[in-house]
């Protein structure tokens, strides 16, 4: 004879006893992973010494704000330049032949120098002297340099030109 | 059907592809990339759809679009051509007009981005037209999914589904406004439009438009983002971005760290018998969502609200966690240990005592084949009795029964493609669109575009009804009168099928006889029809070329359904209709495994795969494999269990699997036989009703936490595979059989189910080839499968399953139904509703379903409503000499007359149709005669609120049309179509193919 019955007798100690296996799973973990977890804890005690831990508990306990903050700071005009002139920056950089770079860079180089020592000399360069200089073949190859690169960035221009 | 074959070329390369295709299909069928977002899902479409505009390509010096373009031998198809790249390049760019990209804080950026990985593959580095946003905010009315205007590209996929392959006919593209946008019905809220909550506008939205609700800001690592944070970061983005490309790197790196954390595990639904199966997405034990596949057998991207969203159960704080056993007059958790010795000790104690046959085994068609496979050996093998039922004893056995008598195999002739290729679909007493929602689809589908003849034969104007080229409504319980008239007008035209009864059928002579009384005059005197419309059903059998019946509980749940059942195939073999495509006999089966129990032998005459227990060679070979004596006299059915409790000569029963205190018919008999019980093992997901009765209550695993084969109406048999770990102390119904049986001295071994399967696939002749590693992804085994793993999805090609390979055409009679006698006038019709399952024990768990369906309603006609000056909201009792019920009313033209209909879903008893329903039953099969009943009505409340609530479908107001009406776009103003546009531009002619 077995009536229908609803009442279902949860055993209390249920949530402890399941915590406690919870428990015992989680120190088996532990044990298995002795050598990692003491390393942790040590980085985790360097952080605690310098501070760190408690800047990032602030910051975590604050996402949202800070989150909503740099986000705001990020959405600006002059940063969105920024970004958008890494970007560019990078791309140019990117599309250099690192030989050809090397031999301007190191040119440029000498001429700071140059340029430096005559600047620490302080003396004044007289028309006649400036011509007298076009002759020096060292400024002959510069200059021809730079007007190849006018030449070329003219072009450039040009055909963006064509473009827009 | 061979196809034939043509040869095109696509960029100079020369591909095979069947007449008929697009240039889209062909190039797909050759693993050659064609862009083309709104072609992205195969089963859709009448014809293409036509929106997107991303797959153009040129044509012999032509642009066109590759969907709509048929391949013809020798064309030249290039989409390499800088003319073609601008072309695709456009139409992307106007679906970016519409879309914001911000995939990486989006929840659809799971690698499966139609939109994402389309723009990515076009190389679309920089926004043509800027992203607009629309005047419209998002809809999130609905519990299960959302709409957002802002992110939809109006491909129009969702409508398609919709409108053509759900057929639901509920959304649509309003293409007349200045902005366009999907809309539900004329244009409501998603909530309150006829909406049936299937899902597949969602599962084939191409973007994250249509997402489920269960995905927002799970599926993403950084799509939980406050909007306060989230928005500006994508206006950043938007601002600084250095082209399309670097952000698609990032967000292809997102999608692959999603990969770690969401699983993707394919299963096969656990609710109706039509098989759907489809990949559950899960983080953890969280469900983000239920996708379906274009490869899934049965249900290919469709899905009912039941399947797609109703999965909360799984997660319930109602689950049994723990083993429960009676300790006076309440229920203690125990061990596996206290409660499984507890069980052998006392089924042992009652075998020793009183025999074996004290002991009563009821299965389960909710579990697996293996489980059930398992539970008849237990039976078997170690209490050496065949008392082992399951409830397909409530359904459909009566059916089995029918074709069984007739044409051999108790299952569908044919699978679901047969159904949409009928040229006639006749359904009798079944209402496939609420009980088997994705079946009904095709029919729909075929009805709708494909010119496919519907006859609709129940007592109620159900949906598909609504839509049939013919609706019989028969007085209750004369199906078979009806059925016989016609196949005997037919027979009395000369319209049988002559060849195909003097080759393939036995007993003609003997049939024709026993229809002498069936006349037109005496069906229409027996049934109300009228006997041009009995005539009207014989002329479209005759001019259809193939014919399929379908059938429910209408027809198996009275004292003649078997008969009724034969009646059928008595039909369908005169006129020829079995064994050839569109063909044959479809007894829908009303759960996931109703079939499959009952195929791996959870029966008391038979072992796995039909075979009868009485043989002696069959059973000798049973005893061979579990080396011991087996019982030679079948056992009781379920229905004779519960009388011999009564009786007193069963005194155990372990039941699992099946709530019998509320499904069962006369359930108040029911509830005093477990009371007389002297000792009860209940398993099961829920703490059930039943369960109120156990002595010990068993936690089980449902589908989705173990692995195992389902096998649907088709015959279909099909691999679930385990999502996720069992909840708490629960277990898979196998183990815990194998963990009672090995406690009772049997050495069973089995390490998974494989290896169940493997044994019963080594026993039963019809599984022979069934085999895990055949079962593998979307693979699946339509029995018999032979050894070699060769199936049958269509039946009875070349003979019927008798020894001469002949049909038995089978006499039968009509057995008028149960009266309840004077004073119960009105009929009482029963059954399910298309959200809830059966009574609701899983689909209550859904706060979604239950919000739009919190209780069941009684449906009275308009007619009655008037007559007894009772409107909807009104409370009445309805008392049957059962018991008694009380509930609330819809009146509703569904039903007719003094016909009621109570559905069965419901967690309080006051509100369960079983209360009224008697212990009378089939009288060759015992299944209950549910839908034989009459009650009284009396009026408790006058007013009251309606119990149909506001969210509810069945309020709502649908606008069919065909497809998405891609002409209304184009018609716009603002439209110019691409070529015009590149030619307008000035890529033209002449610049031709630099980048080859």
């Amino acid at each position: 004879m077995a009536k229908a019955i609803q009442q279902i007798d949860t055993q209390q100690s249920t949530a402890e006893e399941q915590q406690h296996k919870e428990i015992a799973a989680l120190m088996n973990q532990i044990a298995d992973n002795k050598q990692a977890i003491a390393s942790m804890l040590e980085i985790v005690e360097q952080l605690e010494a310098t501070g760190a831990l408690d800047i990032m508990k602030g910051f975590l306990s604050a996402r949202e704000k800070i989150g909503t903050i740099a986000v705001e700071q990020i959405n600006q005009p002059n940063i969105h330049h920024t970004i958008k002139n890494t970007f560019y920056t990078l791309g140019f950089v990117g599309h250099l032949e690192p030989e050809k770079l090397n031999t301007m860079l190191a040119s440029v180089q000498q001429g700071i120098e140059s340029a430096s020592t005559h600047a620490e000399k302080s003396e004044k360069t007289n028309l006649w002297g400036l011509m007298k200089s076009l002759r020096d073949p060292h400024v002959v190859t510069a200059l021809s340099t730079v007007v190849s690169f006018l030449n070329g960035m003219g072009k450039g221009l040009e055909e963006k030109g064509d473009q827009h | 059907m061979e196809m034939k074959k043509v040869t095109i070329s696509i960029n100079g390369q020369e591909v095979e592809a069947t007449e008929g295709q697009s240039i889209f299909e062909a190039a797909r069928d050759n693993d050659i990339y064609m862009p083309g977002i709104c072609a992205s899902q195969p089963d859709l479409g009448v014809g293409v759809i036509q929106t997107c505009d991303t797959c153009f390509v040129d044509v012999n010096g032509k642009l066109q679009r590759s969907c709509s373009t048929k391949i013809e031998q020798g064309m030249q198809v290039s989409n390499k051509s800088d003319k073609v790249k601008e072309a695709q390049l456009e139409g992307m760019s106007r679906i970016l007009e519409n879309h914001e990209l911000y995939c990486t804080v989006c929840d659809n950026n799971n690698g499966d981005c139609v939109v994402h990985n389309t723009a990515e593959h076009l190389q679309v580095n920089h926004q043509k037209y800027p992203f607009t946003p629309k005047p419209y905010t998002a809809d999130n009315t609905h519990p299960f999914y959302r709409y957002e205007p802002d992110q939809c590209i109006l491909c129009g996929l969702c409508v398609e589904a919709c409108q053509d392959l759900q057929v639901s006919e509920v959304l649509s593209i309003d293409w007349e406004r200045k902005e366009p946008r999907v809309i539900w019905d004329n244009d409501v809220p998603i909530d309150q439009s006829s909406c049936v909550s299937c899902g597949h506008c969602v599962s084939v939205c191409p973007c994250n438009a249509l997402m489920e609700k269960s995905m927002l800001g799970e599926a993403g690592y950084m799509t939980k983002i406050p909007k306060n944070i989230l928005e500006p970061m994508i206006d950043v983005t938007k601002e600084v971005e250095p082209g399309y490309s670097g952000i698609f790197a990032i967000s292809n790196v997102e999608a692959a760290m999603r990969e770690s954390r969401i699983n993707k595990t394919k299963t096969v639904c656990t609710y109706c018998g039509v098989g759907c199966s489809f990949e559950v997405w899960t983080k953890g034990r969280d469900i983000l969502k239920v996708q379906p596949h274009p490869e899934a057998p049965a249900n290919g991207i469709s899905t009912c609200v039941k399947g797609k969203f109703g999965w909360d159960f799984i997660n319930s704080q109602e689950r049994l966690k723990t083993p429960l056993i009676r300790k006076g007059d309440k229920f203690v958790e125990a061990s596996w240990d206290e409660a499984l010795s507890l069980i052998a000790e006392k089924l042992q104690g009652i075998k020793q005592q009183n025999g074996s046959d004290a002991l009563g085994f009821i299965a389960s068609s909710k579990c697996t084949n293996e489980e059930n496979y398992l539970m008849q050996k237990l039976a078997r093998q170690i209490f050496h009795t065949n008392n082992i039922d399951n409830c397909s004893r409530y359904c459909q056995t009566p059916a089995s029964a029918g074709l069984m008598r007739t044409v051999g195999i108790g299952g569908d002739s044919g699978t679901i493609e047969d159904i949409a290729a009928a040229e006639l679909i006749i359904v009798v007493g079944a209402n496939p669109e609420e009980s088997h929602p994705v079946l009904a689809t095709r029919i729909k589908r075929a009805h709708k575009l494909h010119d496919q003849q519907l006859v609709v034969a129940d007592l109620r104007k159900n949906g598909l009804a609504e839509r049939a080229d013919l609706h019989l409504h028969p007085k209750p319980g004369t199906d078979l009168v009806w059925i016989s008239a016609v196949a005997k007008y037919m027979i009395d035209q000369g319209w049988e099928a002559k060849d195909f009864l003097k080759e393939r059928v036995n007993h003609v002579e003997e049939y024709m006889q026993s229809l002498d009384k069936f006349t037109l005059e005496y069906a229409e005197s027996v049934t109300g029809l009228t006997q041009e419309s009995m005539k009207k059903v014989a002329e479209m059998i005759h001019e259809s070329k193939a014919t399929c019946i379908l059938w429910a509980m209408g027809v198996t749940q009275h004292m003649g359904g078997t008969d009724t059942s034969t009646s059928i195939a008595n039909l369908l073999l005169v006129t020829g209709n079995f064994g050839k495509r569109g063909t044959g006999a479809y007894p829908l089966r009303g759960h996931n495994n109703v079939q499959g129990a009952s195929d791996f032998g959870t029966m008391p005459n038979f072992f796995p795969g039909y075979e009868a227990v009485d043989d002696d060679v069959i059973r000798g070979r049973y005893e061979k494999a579990w080396d011991t004596q087996l019982p030679k006299v079948p056992g009781l059915n379920n229905h004779e269990i519960v009388a011999a409790i009564h009786k007193g000569s069963v005194k155990g029963v372990y039941l699992f699997g099946e709530e019998m205190g509320l499904v069962d018919s006369n359930i108040n008999y029911v509830h005093e036989a477990f009371e007389k019980l002297d000792f009860f093992v209940v398993q099961d997901v829920f703490f059930s009703k039943t369960a109120q009765f156990a002595d010990v209550v068993l936690p089980a695993a449902p589908s989705l936490e173990k692995e195992g084969t389902f096998t649907n109406t088709e015959r279909r048999i099909q691999k679930l595979n385990k999502v996720m770990d069992p909840l708490g102390d629960s277990k898979p119904d196998w183990e815990i059989f194998q963990d009672l049986a090995n406690r009772l001295g049997a050495d069973w071994h089995y390490e998974n189910p494989g290896e169940i399967m493997a044994e019963a696939a080594a026993l039963a002749p019809a599984f022979a080839g069934v085999d895990y590693k055949r079962l593998e992804g979307w693979d699946s085994l339509v029995w018999p499968v032979d050894k070699d793993g060769q199936d049958h999805p269509l039946l009875y090609e070349k003979e019927f399953a008798f020894p001469d390979g002949k049909a038995k055409l089978f006499p039968v009679d009509w057995t008028p139904p149960y009266e309840a006698g004077e004073g119960y006038d009105l009929h009482l019709n029963n059954g399910r509703i298309l959200e809830h399952f059966h009574e609701g024990n899983m689909t209550y768990q859904s706060d979604g379903i239950s919000q739009k369906v919190p209780n069941p309603w009684l449906e009275v006609s308009p007619e009655l409503a008037k007559e007894r000056n009772i409107e909807t909201g009104a409370l009445v009792r309805l008392t049957s000499p059962y018991g008694k019920v009380k509930l609330r009313v819809w009146v509703t033209d569904q039903v007719k007359g003094n016909e009621l209909y109570l559905p069965m879903n419901t967690r309080k008893e006051i509100e369960a149709v079983n209360k009224l329903t008697s212990s009378y039953h089939d009288k060759d099969t015992h299944t209950p005669n549910y839908k034989e009943m009459q009650v009284k009505m009396e009026l408790l409340e006058a007013k009251g609120e309606s119990p149909i609530v506001v969210g509810n479908f069945r309020l709502g107001n649908p606008q069919p049309q065909i497809g998405v009406r891609v002409a209304k776009k184009w018609e716009r103003k603002d439209f110019t179509p691409i070529p015009e546009l590149i030619k307008e531009e000035g890529l033209i002619d002449g610049q031709s193919d630099t980048a080859n």
